[in-house]
């Protein structure tokens, strides 16, 4: 009894310690957590915004050890969507690594855009491929803000696009907690850069969705408690 | 077991494999050239396909189980709408181009008028989502789908467990299509010295390859380039092509070449469908301003101002339609319905 009792303590440690490992996904309004529905008041524009729908695709992701100079791939293509809680979290191997760097790029690469239809978070049916036009929308920001002046207030930014010279894909590298493996995406400094007022539907490849998701990469940052 | 069983065992297998390989239809011609989708050609089973063909007729892929892709693909028309200039979709409803005829596209990277689509496996999404089209979703015909044994029994088998799935779903049309290939145009007898042209047929082969060959290049009678041709925008439609995908300036207007296999049964023509005779259509390139600087520089040879000419050159191009292909009942709306 006292054995197994031992045997059970060990593995629900290994699997704590696992599970800090796993890179974790957080979501603010600059000093607020980020709740779907939730109002924040953005004080750059005397406005407001309400976010209904955040999904992004993070792919390549990669691991480097600075000291030993190796790398490894943590995952190839990772969904985060805001209202799935499971999918905030990206797996990782337990390793021994010292100081990481993160890199991946935010978005669907034009070789995975051009090559047919895939399983798993690249399905069709996940709501992130455009239709009418071959390719994955790979940041979808969607809710209400009192400025803008479309039907019902609302904003809808579908960004993507993976022709040059609007390739949207953005890359992103960060310095991370070896121990507590967090990332801190921040929508407030998005919209402390962006008039509703005057951007509120950006739904196709194009100058406009290449920009927006340059501001939307800048809003990933590693966490820092 | 005798050496005779074994002869005879040998013998049968590899008639079935034969026969097998012809009913999947992956064969081609010599003289055409490597089909960009050579792997999945040769991969894709013969029940796969016929998912695919299944799934090709079935009206449940549009919103109120109406419209099947075969309703502006029919293979008696080399799966291209006939009569009408337009797409036709659900509540009567018309679209913004013209149905094109669906063959031949393992030798084809983009797809649409415009090249949109830049995988077969994807394009079955643009009409099936479209709200003039079909308006339906694909997690909604997938549903439609599950509620069916027989489908569930299909894709089971072709997919294995649980093998009900929207990307399995894709690939299955993409098989079906991948399968529809016409090489027995009476163009293919003579290239195979099964048949010989008629004198005027000559005489149109010679005009064609001076004045056409350059974008409809033979044995698939396109180049598959996105081409600015000289016709007038129509101002109902606003249609700049190509430049809607790529949104470079000089791409503005150029549509895909589309194959002249299969010419009989396609019209109307033109992305937009504005000519419904081959007369036409050479009547437009004769009467092109090739002065303009906007022009392909290859359009300046597709002039053909004689009218007898014109009569040749359309006999060389009636030489290309595939009834093999067009009357094929493998390709035909399946026993399930």
């Amino acid at each position: 009894m006292t054995r197994k009792f031992f045997h059970a303590c060990i593995l629900f440690f290994a699997a704590q310690w696992a599970m800090a490992q796993d890179l974790n996904f957080e979501f603010w309004f600059n000093d607020a957590p980020l709740v779907l529905g939730q109002t924040y008041y953005v004080p750059q524009f005397a406005d407001s915004v309400r976010i209904e729908k955040l999904a992004f695709y993070i792919s390549d992701v990669v691991l480097k050890d600075l000291e030993k100079q190796n790398a490894t791939k943590i995952t190839d293509v990772h969904l985060i969507d805001l209202s799935q809680q499971h999918t905030l979290v990206v797996e990782r191997p337990t390793l021994n690594h010292e100081a990481q760097l993160l890199t991946f790029n935010l978005g669907i690469d034009s070789t995975r855009q051009v090559s047919g239809v895939f399983s798993g978070p690249l399905d069709p049916t996940k709501g992130m491929y455009w239709t009418w036009q071959s390719g994955y929308i790979n940041t979808k920001l969607q809710g209400t803000s009192a400025s803008s002046s479309a039907r019902n207030h609302k904003f809808e930014f579908h960004l993507g696009g993976y022709r040059m010279p609007y390739n949207t894909l953005q890359h992103v590298a960060l310095l991370i907690n070896k121990k507590q493996p967090k990332i801190m995406v921040d929508l407030g400094a998005f919209f402390d850069t962006l008039s509703i007022n005057n951007t509120n539907h950006v739904m196709r490849p194009g100058k406009e969705a290449l920009a927006l998701s340059q501001l939307f990469a800048l809003t990933i940052k590693p966490y820092d408690e | 077991m005798t050496n005779k069983s074994i002869f005879w065992g040998l013998l049968c297998a590899m008639m079935c494999s034969i026969g097998l390989s012809w009913i999947g239809l992956r064969h081609y011609p010599n003289y055409f050239p490597k089909p960009y989708y050579e792997g999945r050609m040769t991969d894709m089973s013969v029940p796969e396909i016929d998912l695919g063909r299944h799934l090709f007729y079935d009206p449940r892929l549009s919103r109120d189980n109406s419209i099947s892709c075969a309703s502006c693909h029919s293979p008696f028309n080399a799966f291209a709408h006939s009569d009408h200039d337009l797409s036709h979709g659900i509540d009567d409803q018309i679209g913004t181009r013209n149905a094109p005829g669906l063959f031949n596209l393992g030798w084809q990277t983009e797809f649409m008028w415009d090249g949109a689509i830049n995988h077969l496996d994807m394009q079955a999404l643009a009409p099936m989502t479209h709200p003039k089209e079909m308006d339906e979703s694909l997690t909604n015909v997938l549903q439609k789908l599950s509620t069916d044994a027989f489908y569930r029994k299909k894709f089971e088998n072709v997919y294995g467990p649980d093998g009900l799935t929207g990307p399995n779903f894709l690939r299955a049309l993409t098989a079906f299509e991948l399968s529809l290939i016409s090489t027995d145009a009476y163009y293919d007898k003579v290239t195979q010295n099964r048949a010989q042209f008629t004198k005027q047929q000559v005489r149109g082969q010679a005009l064609f390859t001076k004045h056409c060959q350059s974008c409809h290049t033979a044995p698939l009678f396109s180049n598959y380039e996105f081409v600015r041709h000289t016709l007038k925008i129509d101002s109902t439609l606003d249609d700049l092509g190509r430049f809607m995908v790529t949104l470079r300036s000089q791409d503005s207007a150029r549509f895909k070449v589309p194959s002249l296999r299969n010419l009989s049964f396609t019209a109307p023509y033109m992305h937009d469908g504005r000519f419904h005779s081959l007369r036409e259509v050479l009547n437009h390139y004769a009467q092109t301003d090739t002065a303009r600087p906007d022009v392909d520089p290859r359009l300046k040879k597709a002039v053909v101002a004689d009218a007898v000419d014109k009569t040749d050159l359309i006999a060389f191009l009636l030489t290309l339609n595939d009834t093999t292909f067009v009357f094929n009942p493998d390709h035909r709306l399946p026993y399930h319905y």
